[in-house]
């Protein structure tokens, strides 16, 4: 996504002078204001709205919405706020810890496709499925597998002697299975990044280090790493951003329960807006969580351009 | 058709100035070559003569019109790109069709023009083929036929061979160069090979970093280079340039070569050009040892070491002569080029041909 | 990469056990829509197969499941071509009309601060202005929505696309005579086909798997497949099995587009990351 603006920016070859006559300024304004018109009063005044409604106490008097203005009042309350507290941690945790096991499984596996030769477009094709389907649909799979009483899970784990566990209903291990859910949905997003990264990395190389008496093991620690590196930035990065976001499978699975363990930003996000109803207080979370998303943008992109991480 | 007469023409990207100035008249009908090393500023001339780049100062005129604010489209010019850019999902009809189908013409009419180009660009079997099915040579053709289907007033090339293999490339200079004897359309040549230029053009441009450094003839070129630039880029081998000074009507080097030079000022230091193929083994000559022999079995090329002086000689003869041996090199004093190695221009009106 | 045979077996072994990893939990909640809740409860390995759970989800009287499935059609199908058109133009302006550097920058880095925040904190802020213009509970509303999430992603894919045309063809067709709508119309659309076609086809699955902000701007009538997924779910007493079935209706398009566009998706997918 960095990359492809790093693209269009390079593109025109000869930027400035060019010949231009009036039907070409006029397509190029066309051309574009129906995009700056979506992003203007989609994006950029919605995030406008719940700026000022931050700083605003919105309460309803004879269906007339009333506004009164109370200041950093909302800002303030945010620090106070443990289910805040626990969004933003747990949000972490859940990112890191989700992404680090589908770039790890991820990886592995796109490793292993690149090593056979017939069936690899079929365990591609199995794979990708995760990716298509909708968040809530493998919130509701999974809530059916690890269902106490009748769960696959537990009977599998049955077999091998293990008592059965309330996955989902134990503060001990509700986060770490919404984390495992999340493997499951998104490993293979990893995995197809990493195998079309594979797939492209020039094969001289290889049969170079294999010239040179390198194992497999050597080959990778010391020619595919370092050559997949933009490819793993890039997909840790992408995979970190839509990490953050998760919402679907949190409000199936546990709906942020039991207590705050699996209380994701997000889902205090909905809570307070929608299910309480604060609409100033919300909004207040809302900018704070559009302000620390941004500062993590910023940081990405500083640390791939030191990485010189391009593609 | 028409003439293009370039005044002045400058461009700049920025504070980069790529054509500083630059006066080129093409005559009605003349086939007009642009040569140079890249990034001459030659592409950005003939991409402003097109329209597809804006001028930053001067004019140009094609006819009798400043087209310097004229769009493309009413140029009434047409080009041949150096890949071709055929559409790749239109068929060879289509590809040199769509020009008129653009202009509004009537579908027989596209079809006959579209005809009529097909035969004379032998593309006729192929109208329906899409470009991926075409040969390189074919395809080289189809977008000249894209070009002549408009009888525009002015053809423009950019570097069109470029992408052909050598012997493809004789054979589509012949082409073009009979297409223009047939149609008489101005035309616009842009190419960094000289040999290129030497065979087709009526008229040659030699550029360098964005300025003109000599127009004229192929042959005049040859005979007569301005400045050593011009005498180094045109004819292949490149010319000997021997440096020494010229004292009492002679030429005198460090390597030990002596030629008279006729009436000319005694300078104390001066560029001696010779062409390779003006050069003679004669046992009156200046000693040099031979460093390599190449056969082509028409020609034969020695390079040769005279005294720490590198110098190409080329003959019409079979040699017996092996590298490490000595021969005896006479330079015809009637094509002798002088120079000066400061300016580079060249020293008083020598006559250059015999 | 490959070669080394006599290691084939082993990394077939490991393949076979990640494919089993993805499909066994979509196989089984499939088969338990076709479960009584009784069998379900009693975990048998074998069943006599019931239609009555999809019955009950797609034709009773207290079901939507239908409505809801027309609901994510329409929206689907209405936000992704607004969504693409809009990109495709976007992407072209911005890679081929020679904006200045500076707007290109600014906007593709609104798309992307844009495209990190979570739906629900924009939920918030499109319910409010929805419910101001009157557009809540309508399908224009989630239909403006989904176009604008979509966007940045179909955006960065159209650019590459775009970006893979020759600029001379661009010039060819300047020299012969095209304007603006036809250099667009007649050689870049042509040639950017098969990838207008992998983003609208994810476009499309996007859409129809969004739920925060379907969530939030739809009641009753307009409600999308996966809020009425989430509905059973927020039950006191879960209808598993029926949520099994709407389960399964809801992946068909998802197994549709795989069987029949699977080099699209996969397009589509690695492009708008790697490249």
């Amino acid at each position: 996504m960095a990359a492809a603006q790093a693209q269009i920016q390079s593109s025109p070859r000869r930027p400035t002078q060019v010949f231009e006559d009036r039907g070409q300024r006029l397509w190029r304004w066309l051309t574009f204001s129906p995009a700056l018109a979506m992003m203007l009063a989609l994006s950029v005044l919605p995030i406008a709205n719940l700026f000022l409604t931050s700083f605003q106490n919105i309460t309803w008097a004879d269906g007339q919405q009333v506004r009164t203005w109370v200041g950093l009042t909302h800002y303030q309350a945010l620090f106070s706020d443990s289910l805040f507290g626990a969004g933003i941690s747990n949000t972490l945790i859940f990112a890191f810890g989700a992404v680090a096991g589908q770039m790890v499984l991820g990886f592995a596996m796109a490793l292993l496709c690149t090593k056979i030769v017939r069936g690899r477009v079929l365990y591609r094709a199995i794979f990708i499925l995760p990716i298509l389907i909708p968040g809530i649909v493998i919130g509701a799979i999974w809530k059916l597998m690890l269902n106490f009483d009748f769960g696959l899970v537990n009977k599998a784990l049955g077999l091998v002697g293990i008592l059965p566990h309330d996955w989902l209903g134990s503060p001990e291990t509700a986060l770490f299975s919404v984390i495992v859910v999340d493997i499951w949905h998104w490993t293979p997003f990893c995995f197809l990044l990493f195998l079309a990264g594979l797939e492209s990395l020039p094969q001289d190389v290889f049969e170079a280090a294999r010239m040179d008496g390198a194992g497999a093991w050597q080959e990778l620690i010391y020619v595919t790493l370092p050559l997949m590196i933009p490819t793993i930035v890039v997909t840790f990065a992408f995979r970190l951003v839509l990490a953050f976001k998760v919402f679907d499978e949190v409000y199936l699975l546990t709906s942020g329960g039991p207590g705050t363990s699996t209380e994701v930003i997000s889902f205090t996000l909905y809570q307070r807006f929608f299910t309480e109803d604060k609409a100033g207080y919300g909004s207040a979370m809302s900018v704070t969580v559009i302000f620390l998303v941004s500062l993590l943008l910023v940081v990405a992109l500083s640390a791939r351009r030191r990485t010189g991480a391009t593609s | 058709m028409a003439e293009v007469q370039i005044r002045d023409a400058r461009k700049s990207y920025g504070a980069v100035e790529v054509l500083r100035g630059v006066d080129v008249e093409v005559r009605d009908g003349e086939f007009v070559a642009l040569v140079g090393p890249s990034g001459c500023g030659k592409s950005t001339l003939l991409r402003m003569i097109a329209g597809l780049e804006g001028i930053s100062g001067g004019e140009i005129r094609i006819g009798a019109r400043v087209v310097n604010d004229i769009p493309p489209k009413q140029r009434d010019v047409a080009m041949v790109f150096q890949n071709y850019a055929l559409y790749p999902h239109m068929t060879v009809a289509k590809n040199m069709g769509f020009s008129l189908k653009l202009a509004g013409k009537p579908k027989d009419e596209i079809d006959r023009r579209v005809a009529a180009a097909a035969e004379i660009l032998d593309l006729s079997t192929l109208l329906d083929r899409l470009p991926r099915q075409l040969s390189g040579g074919q395809r080289q053709r189809v977008a000249m036929g894209r070009a002549i289907v408009r009888n525009p007033r002015v053809f423009l090339f950019d570097e069109p061979l470029s992408n052909l293999d050598a012997k493809l490339r004789v054979q589509m200079r012949a082409e073009i160069k009979a297409l223009h004897q047939r149609l008489g359309t101005t035309t616009v040549y842009v190419t960094h090979d000289q040999v290129e230029a030497m065979t087709m053009a009526d008229k040659i441009v030699v550029m360098r970093a964005g300025v003109v450094e000599q127009v004229g003839s192929p042959l005049d070129l040859y005979d007569h280079p301005a400045n050593m630039f011009v005498a180094g880029f045109i004819g292949s081998p490149a010319m000997n340039f021997i440096e020494g000074h010229i004292e009492k009507g002679r030429f005198i080097s460090g390597c030990g070569l002596s030629v008279a030079t006729g009436p000319t000022a005694d300078t104390a230091r001066a560029v001696l050009g010779i062409r390779p193929e003006h050069l003679t083994l004669d046992p009156a000559g200046t000693a040099a040892t031979v460093v390599v022999v190449e056969q082509t079995g028409s020609e034969t090329l020695l390079l040769l070491d005279m005294a720490g002086q590198k110098l190409t000689y080329l003959g019409r003869d079979r040699l017996p002569i092996r590298p490490g041996e000595t021969v005896h090199i006479l330079p015809d004093a009637t094509r002798l080029h002088l120079f000066d190695p400061q300016s580079g221009h060249r020293l008083g009106d020598r006559p250059g041909t015999a | 990469m490959s070669r080394r045979t006599h290691s084939a077996l082993p990394v077939h072994i490991t393949l076979a056990i990640g494919a089993a990893l993805v499909l066994v939990p979509i196989i089984w909640t499939v088969a338990a829509g076709f479960r009584t809740q009784i069998s379900l409860l009693m975990g048998d390995v074998l069943f006599t197969p019931i239609g009555s759970n999809f019955a009950e989800v797609l034709w009773s009287k207290t079901s939507d499941f239908l409505l809801n499935y027309r609901n994510s059609i329409i929206v689907g199908i209405a936000s992704t071509l607004l969504c693409v058109v809009v990109a495709t133009l976007a992407a072209f302006s911005l890679n081929r009309m020679r904006w200045p550097a500076w707007t290109v920058h600014l906007f593709l880095a609104w798309t992307m601060i844009f495209h990190m925040i979570p739906p629900v904190a924009l939920a918030s802020a499109w319910f409010t202005m929805a419910r101001a213009v009157g557009l809540e509970n309508t399908f224009t509303g989630l239909i403006l929505a989904h176009a604008t999430l979509n966007l940045p992603m179909a955006i960065w894919l159209m650019a590459v696309f775009v970006r893979d045309v020759p600029k001379e063809l661009e010039e060819a067709a300047i020299m012969d005579g095209a304007d603006t709508p036809h250099i667009l119309w007649h050689v870049i659309l042509p040639l950017i086909t098969p990838g207008l076609a992998a983003t609208s086809i994810l476009t499309f699955i996007f859409s129809w798997n969004e739920f925060a902000v379907a969530l939030t701007l739809t009641m009753k009538q307009t409600a999308t497949v996966p809020v009425a997924i989430a509905k059973f779910a927020q039950d006191f007493e879960i209808q598993y099995t029926q949520m099994a079935a709407s389960a399964a209706l809801a992946m068909v398009p998802a197994i549709l587009v795989l069987l029949v566009a699977q080099r699209y998706i996969v397009k589509g997918l690695t492009q708008g990351a790697v490249k």
